[in-house]
């Protein structure tokens, strides 16, 4: 029941924002995609290599430098981008379960701000369903 | 494909602009944004396009019962139609083909270009992937703004100064150096002694900490320069804007 919850709130996400093309909800202490939400097709191999991406954002080394520092949560970024010209991947960690994270690829012109921000309250209510 | 056909330096110019020029004539029929048909129309319409963020439904009437009803948002064509009763077909980037040839008819029977434009609801646009100018450029004349270009990393540095709070430039030789505030130029000098480009060679990543964290960074990794910025996350978009076009 909670996965076809999560699917519906992955789902009307993503269908809010014509320029996302994926948002994908992650674990990243086993590295894997638990659902997500496409708007074509993707490869599962995408879908992992979109998973790695996000550990290395929130968890890896440029991550734990700024955590406890630069960025006072010891958890490190709450949220993450990487783009160029042609797509913007974004990272939104769950403000309650920390392992757990939301992945978006979308296009350029998408307004990431309100996305990721939609995204972490939406991470919060998959806590309190949990 | 970069959704947008015009680089945002362009784009912030061609709106700067508009800003200081006299009013585009407003009547019954909207608002006229081209005094003649053919390119000069496709061009017009196209800037409308570039132009719509927020949901929009925009009516662009060509004179002698031309008009064509466009469901816009974030600078993507969601719906098409003739009448504001019918609803219009869905778009996506494999309409692209179609929805030119109705365009470049549309803009070649047209003798003036009005628009009128009106809010939508968001959730009325829920559901279509649409079309973006960049997608429609392929199947478009020439004399249509170009897609794909770029920004020269001054021009992207300059814009910066707005809102990075400060800049660590490891120069494009041997003249690293900080800019803006000192000690946040410090930390951004240690971070990049301590993990210089980016290994997985991405372009340009942010990291963004809790709404109580004082700044956000963005680390840009170029050929042989990297670019280390701490920004008020608030500019989050204007700093995407920025750096994304960077060539």
């Amino acid at each position: 029941m909670r996965n076809m919850a999560v699917r519906d709130g992955l789902d009307h996400l993503r269908t809010r924002f014509p320029g996302c093309s994926v948002v994908a909800f992650a674990d990243l202490s086993t590295g894997m995609v638990f659902v997500a939400s496409t708007r074509d097709k993707i490869a599962q191999e995408r879908l992992d290599a979109l998973c790695i991406s996000a550990g290395d954002h929130l968890c890896g080394a440029v991550a734990s430098s700024l955590a406890g520092g630069v960025f006072a949560a010891q958890d490190g970024p709450m949220q993450a981008l990487s783009f160029d010209n042609c797509s913007v991947m974004g990272f939104v960690r769950s403000p309650i379960a920390p392992q757990e994270a939301l992945c978006f690829i979308c296009d350029p012109a998408t307004p990431m701000a309100g996305l990721m921000g939609q995204g972490a309250d939406l991470l919060s209510t998959f806590g309190e369903e949990a | 494909m970069p959704d947008s056909a015009v680089d945002d330096e362009s784009r912030l110019r061609a709106a700067l602009g508009s800003l200081a020029s006299p009013a585009e004539g407003g009547t019954a029929q909207g608002r006229l944004i081209a005094d003649a048909g053919g390119t000069k129309a496709l061009a017009a319409f196209l800037r409308e396009i570039e132009q719509t963020v927020l949901p929009r439904q925009l009516t662009i009437n060509g004179g002698a019962g031309l008009v064509l009803i466009c469901d816009v948002a974030e600078r993507r064509i969601l719906r098409l139609g003739h009448d504001e009763t019918e609803n219009g077909l869905s778009l996506s980037a494999s309409d692209a083909q179609d929805v030119a040839t109705q365009l470049r008819a549309f803009c070649d029977a047209a003798a003036e270009v009005y628009v009128r434009s009106g809010l939508k609801e968001q959730n009325q646009t829920v559901g279509a992937a649409g079309l973006s100018v960049a997608d429609l450029m392929p199947y478009l004349p020439e004399g249509a703004p170009s897609p794909g270009q770029t920004v020269p990393v001054a021009a992207a540095l300059a814009e910066s100064a707005r809102y990075a709070l400060a800049v660590f430039d490891t120069g494009e030789g041997s003249d690293p150096g900080v800019t803006g505030q000192d000690s946040i130029g410090m930390q951004l000098r240690d971070l990049d002694e301590k993990h210089g480009p980016d290994p997985a060679h991405q372009r340009c990543q942010i990291w963004i900490g809790q709404v109580s964290d004082p700044f956000a960074v963005l680390r840009v990794s170029l050929a042989d320069r990297r670019i280390w910025i701490a920004f008020d996350p608030a500019h989050l978009e204007a700093c995407l804007c920025c750096w994304s076009h960077v060539g």
